[in-house]
């Protein structure tokens, strides 16, 4: 029955050009993007029964909160446990089943808002959309290196823009269907999700169609091989489960973990630190401005970095981020000394362009180290680093915070020592980058198995 | 003898001509094929550009309010 799906029936004919995988990925991770912009139903989920206020039988933010703290965690979970599968089956059956997981998920978490059951929409969105999550942000990573050998970091980075760029359409276009669908009966948010989960299962659904895996041992037009590979970058490959006994998994998962810990408390807390940083002079209105160009340099990250690491290499790249990245959260308290709106923005915009850079430029980073034959299962694996970032960011920015308002520090300081704790986790992620050597040959597939 | 050389130079003449033109209409299909693999690829970059750009707009009509 599900024939078309399977990995031999996907080669791609000699004409197929490669150029087409890269939307057909896009399409996967600009709709599994929508989950940054999550945030924009939670206000109005605390109004379902009231409509136009909270009563006592509402849902609580803090109740809600966990919707996109579990699809979290489910993508970090997915990822690691279905990576193995995703790289055995190849991608469009990963894309496939992660576009129903994902839409099912809205359907599911719409009968949840309906029946008013909060249960219902944790299974819905959290764990089965997390899951689609999941599935969904690997299932091309691979595909992807495979097609383009020649600019690896390019290839993945153009579809993990995406996933920075789909809270950009998701979030405007929540808001103007839960207008378009608020009646004295609802808020909108069932409707707008009924919509969303079919819209989105199509669109997957398309992206998944277009997949193609190139034939054994194709290469582009006029690409040659480097004769002497670059430092690094190996021409042999490493299993999944052999990877993980190695200390360059450990050493990259720390240097993911540490560049996303840092960028991800600072994300959550734009808004909120932008107004305290200066008091009078950045209104409600200009702090979403400045959370929307954090998410514009979030996605053009994405891009830009993964793309430069094919010139630069992973590893100069990463110590770019941390060298970098050091210094401007070091240089953060001084703009708020010094008043400048310009100079702050300037650094935020820069430093979460390296957070979203990170992401992008990590599945050529393990390319590099692991080979391509596992690489989709192992990025599953090294995703882990990116759900203890998920909780480990927030928290750290939040209680540094509220310690150092506790103990008498002005709102507008209460940042300092959080900057310089950030700082201080990149030196760990530079000292790990620094620690990297290429897997040992005793860890290489042999020559028979592949 | 005259009349036998004449029909195959005639023979040999329209050989050609189809020759050429299968060479012309396998030319022809080729351009077409490449034509609309462009077309394919155009349609497929705006069919995620576009939404993408859309969104692109919508957070930039958002940021300008920081400078405002």
């Amino acid at each position: 029955m599900f024939n078309f799906l399977k990995k031999d029936r996907i080669i791609a004919e000699p004409s197929y050009n490669r150029w087409l995988v890269p939307p057909a990925a896009l399409c996967i991770h600009l709709s599994i993007g929508q989950v940054y912009a999550f945030s924009v139903f939670n206000l109005p989920l605390t109004r379902v029964i009231g409509i136009t206020e909270s009563t006592q039988q509402d849902w609580k933010l803090t109740t809600l909160g966990w919707i996109f703290s579990i699809a979290i965690v489910f993508l970090g979970l997915s990822a690691a446990i279905l990576g193995k599968w995703v790289e055995s089956g190849g991608p469009r059956r990963a894309a496939f089943w992660s576009a129903f997981c994902f839409g099912g998920g809205f359907l599911v978490a719409a009968l949840g808002v309906h029946i008013h059951n909060i249960w219902l929409v944790y299974l819905g969105y959290g764990v089965l959309g997390g899951i689609g999550l999941g599935l969904g942000y690997i299932s091309p990573v691979s595909t992807l290196i495979k097609w383009f050998p020649d600019r690896p970091g390019m290839a993945t980075g153009m579809a993990i823009m995406g996933f920075g760029g789909g809270a950009m359409i998701g979030a405007p276009l929540s808001v103007k269907l839960m207008n378009y669908f608020a009646s004295a009966d609802s808020v909108g948010v069932k409707e707008t999700f009924i919509v969303m989960g079919l819209m989105y299962l199509c669109v997957m659904l398309v992206g998944a169609a277009f997949f193609r895996i190139p034939p054994r041992g194709w290469k582009p037009k006029g690409y040659k091989a480097p004769k002497k590979p670059k430092d690094l970058v190996t021409s042999a490959h490493v299993h999944a489960d052999t990877a993980i006994r190695t200390p360059q998994f450990y050493l990259l998962w720390i240097v993911l973990c540490m560049n996303v810990t840092a960028g991800i408390g600072v994300l959550g807390q734009a808004s909120a630190m932008s107004q305290e940083m200066f008091p009078g002079v950045i209104s409600a209105s200009a702090a979403a401005g400045f959370v929307g160009l954090l998410s514009l340099g979030n996605m053009v990250g994405r891009f830009i970095w993964s793309s430069a690491s094919d010139y630069l290499g992973r590893k100069t790249t990463y110590a770019i981020y941390f060298i970098l990245g050091i210094v401007l959260y070091a240089f953060i308290p001084s703009t708020g000394k010094m008043n400048s709106v310009a100079l702050f923005v300037i650094c935020y915009v820069i430093i979460i362009s390296m957070y979203g850079g990170g992401f992008a430029t990590i599945p050529a980073y393990l390319r590099d180290i692991f080979g391509t034959m596992h690489v989709g299962a192992i990025h599953g694996r090294l995703l882990t680093a990116w759900s203890t970032a998920g909780i480990f960011g927030p928290v750290l920015v939040n209680y540094i915070r509220q310690y150092q308002i506790d103990h008498g520090v002005a709102k507008a300081e209460a940042y300092t020592v959080t900057m310089y704790i950030m700082a201080a986790l990149l030196v760990i992620g530079l000292l790990c980058n620094r620690a990297m050597k290429a897997v040992d040959a005793r860890h290489h597939m042999k020559k028979e198995i592949i | 003898m005259n009349n036998i050389s004449e029909a195959q130079r005639i023979l040999k003449e329209k050989q050609l001509e189809v020759e050429a033109n299968i060479e012309e209409t396998m030319e022809h299909l080729n351009e077409v094929e490449v034509d609309s693999a462009i077309v394919k690829l155009l349609l497929f970059w705006s069919f995620v550009g576009i939404p993408l750009f859309w969104g692109v707009m919508q957070t930039f009509d958002k940021a300008l309010q920081l400078f405002k």
